[in-house]
């Protein structure tokens, strides 16, 4: 399920405020934070992004 | 983290039952229907939303809520952009021609550096003209005086269950007030507790924050029937618009 353009487009992350990109992860789809320092990945469950820092995936 | 009331699937189950379609979601849904594009703030449930889905909006609509137990009960309806997150998870651009936060959402800021930063957030979402209407119960009229376990309220769940709510006030001074809710039934082996905190700011502190973000009052009135803000009003219904 893809999100609505105009949403990716304002939606940011919550910790560092850069913008997301759509990703495919093993659990499922996911949003993740563009910034190379921060990089943290929130879930997309049943179409809906979980933008919680804490309910997100630190990268590997 | 939001209050176990929005946060625990069976009290959030039982949202829609204790709350449901009254006058201040008509007010609400006459000002979503003619709108293109609404943010609702701490849209809970998404009753509103959903409602004016079905009742023919083709416009966007976008609710926000940081309880995903809540937005559990919205996603029924996938036609609506839900969001698990607050106003600080966008970069706002001026999407939206109307931002609703119902439900007294507007009371959970309760320091001065929340309510900027969600006015802020509000403004910056809003379109040039564009609306933000939302509510908080009129300080003057001292509401949480009537939060008192004698005046529990019975539900049934969607299981069949009664339920008894009840409030007790912890502390309330100087416009803030802590609570509890608490809900006990068969469901449960033990009462679940709720603990929230609400800020009641009065008419001159909300006309200066809102001032403050750039939004001008359009409307007040005290109650849903668009009555005039009294000092025995107990609400003050706000539409402010970004000029």
């Amino acid at each position: 399920m893809k999100l609505e353009p105009f949403l990716l487009d304002i939606l940011v992350c919550p910790q560092c405020r850069a913008p997301l990109t759509e990703a495919e992860h093993e659990d499922g789809p996911e949003l993740v934070c563009t910034s190379a320092e921060c990089g943290l990945a929130y879930p997309v469950r049943d179409g809906i992004p979980v933008l919680l820092v804490d309910e997100a995936r630190r990268p590997a | 983290m939001p209050d176990l009331a929005f946060s625990d699937p069976d009290l959030a189950a039982l949202y829609d039952v204790l709350n449901p379609w009254r006058p201040c979601d008509d007010f609400y849904l006459g000002l979503v229907m003619p709108a293109a594009s609404v943010l609702d703030v701490g849209c809970g449930t998404g009753a509103l939303l959903r409602r004016a889905r079905e009742e023919g909006h083709t416009g966007r609509l976008c609710g926000l809520d940081p309880a995903a137990a809540m937005l559990d009960r919205a996603r029924v309806r996938t036609d609506v952009e839900w969001v698990l997150g607050d106003l600080g998870t966008a970069g706002w651009r001026e999407e939206f021609d109307l931002a609703v936060m119902t439900g007294h959402a507007f009371q959970v800021l309760v320091g001065d550096d929340e309510v900027r930063a969600a006015l802020a957030a509000v403004r910056a979402a809003l379109a040039p003209g564009g609306r933000f209407a939302f509510e908080t119960r009129n300080p003057a009229a001292r509401a949480w005086e009537r939060w008192t376990p004698d005046r529990a309220v019975g539900a049934v769940d969607g299981a069949g269950r009664p339920v008894r709510v009840s409030h007790a006030v912890e502390e309330a001074s100087g416009g803030v007030v802590r609570f509890t809710e608490t809900y006990t039934g068969p469901a449960w082996d033990r009462p679940r507790v709720s603990r929230s905190t609400l800020r009641f700011l009065g008419p001159e502190a909300l006309a200066d924050f809102l001032a403050g973000a750039g939004l001008a009052v359009e409307e007040q009135y005290g109650d849903w029937d668009r009555s005039p803000l009294t000092a025995a009003s107990p609400e003050i219904v706000t539409v402010a618009r970004r000029p």
